[in-house]
């Protein structure tokens, strides 16, 4: 299906090479699903934009996956920050964005980014790391024990006690959140 | 604790554009799919950058989406059991049913496939394969060739001629020469023809005479030769002369 979607050809219309298109059919697939809100016509012509530059630089690309992720990556971001001042919002067009995901709320893009912080500062690239193996539901202290080559006991302590500096983060967001609402 | 903040945490607050010290696509998949070992540096890498998070992710979701549908979903996971409720119990059910199908297909196939093997092995039963078996032990065997009639060079066929029979093996042959056969040294050649173009093994020995017979001890390797008919030459090195018979390996 999605090889469908893209027409991958360069300047002078002749079919990329199989690294390019093996790269940007990837990302595509990898774009749609960060992106879900943005409209897939949209980003299958970014990809073929990216397709035609990646093949003119194809021999000097050393890793064409990467390279295809980031640039049609960069391409949706762009858009998205340029997209309010492009398009006049008409009738119920901020609601639907909201429910899109396109929030313009420059406070609510300020607490987040503050909140990030704060949990950056309290979780270490361990806590970190056993956070990236919870949102994979890698949750039993077994499971994360065998890919940090701990203990049972030191990877169920080490669970609970990034749970606790989570859950001690966003409590106090939360109130600070509701102090100020008051 | 919200996945999706969390994820967005990991996505947005390790910005490392130039990709400094980060391992390269093959590692990251291989990570994303639990082949590398539990002290890989790139393990700790993933939570501390965002671009190889994002990477990470994908491969990783990827690698499910790859997998047979009967292991769960990580984001499923995250949220919890699906409760089957009056409102979507039709969908819940249905779905199952859906992912059941192949997985019973696939089993009716093993199963068939299984009890097939299983009757035919039962039906044909493997016996022990018909390999030449090559002894490495110097086989002793004797050849009489007295009464014998001799063929010399390669046109003069007319008589019927003894068939000698030797093993595939190291072989030390006593050849008794046929009726008038002068002592001397002689070599011996195993051929796939009267040509002499296809030696299969040969030998010299002095052949001598006792008791009114001449006879000749050689050593022949035959364990490379495969079973079939042959030609036996015996060659007078006094005179090139140059005697066939018939010989059939075994």
């Amino acid at each position: 299906m999605i090889r469908a979607q893209l027409h991958l050809v360069d300047t002078s219309g002749t079919v990329v090479c199989p690294e390019v298109e093996t790269a940007i059919e990837r990302s595509f697939h990898w774009v749609l699903r960060d992106y879900p809100q943005v409209d897939p016509a949209m980003i299958a012509n970014w990809a073929e934009e990216v397709a035609r530059s990646m093949q003119e630089r194809a021999t000097s690309l050393v890793s064409p996956q990467r390279y295809a992720y980031s640039a049609l990556k960069g391409k949706v971001r762009d858009w998205m920050r340029s997209g309010a001042a492009r398009e006049q919002v008409a009738g119920i067009g901020r609601d639907l964005e909201s429910i899109g995901g396109l929030s313009g709320s420059f406070q609510g893009a300020i607490d987040r980014k503050i909140l990030f912080e704060q949990l950056k500062t309290t979780l270490n690239e361990r806590d970190r790391y056993i956070l990236v193996l919870l949102l994979q539901d890698k949750t039993s202290p077994a499971t994360v024990a065998n890919a940090l080559g701990t203990t049972y006991s030191a990877a169920a302590k080490a669970i609970q006690r990034v749970k606790e500096r989570l859950a001690s983060t966003l409590t106090s967001a939360r109130k600070i959140e509701c102090s100020q609402n008051r | 604790m919200n996945p999706d903040l969390m994820k967005d945490f990991l996505l947005e607050t390790f910005p490392n554009p130039e990709r400094k010290g980060c391992p390269d696509d093959k590692t990251l998949e291989a990570l994303a799919e639990d082949r590398l070992p539990a002290e890989h540096p790139a393990r700790l890498h993933v939570g501390s950058c965002s671009e190889c998070y994002a990477e990470y992710r994908h491969y990783r979701l990827d690698w499910e989406e790859s997998k047979p549908a009967s292991s769960p979903r990580a984001t499923d996971a995250i949220s919890g059991p699906v409760k089957v409720t009056p409102s979507n119990f039709a969908r819940v059910t249905t779905t199952s049913r859906l992912r059941a199908v192949p997985l019973a297909l696939a089993a009716s196939l093993i199963v068939m496939c299984g009890g097939g093997y299983v009757a035919y092995r039962h039906s044909h039963p493997v016996g022990v394969p018909n390999v030449q078996v090559v002894s490495a032990q110097p086989v002793r065997a004797a050849v009489d060739l007295f009464n014998a009639p001799t063929l010399r060079g390669v046109d003069d066929d007319a008589a019927p001629l003894q068939e000698v029979s030797l093993p595939a093996a190291m072989v030390r042959l006593s050849i008794t020469l046929p009726r008038f056969s002068e002592s001397g040294g002689y070599k011996v050649m195993v051929s796939k023809d009267r040509a002499g173009s296809q030696i299969v093994a040969s030998g010299a020995g002095v052949a001598s005479e006792s008791e009114g017979k001449v006879t000749l001890d050689v050593a022949l390797d035959l364990r490379a030769a495969k079973a079939g008919a042959y030609f036996l030459a015996t060659i007078r090195g006094a005179d090139n002369g140059t005697y066939y018979y018939p010989l059939k390996v075994r």
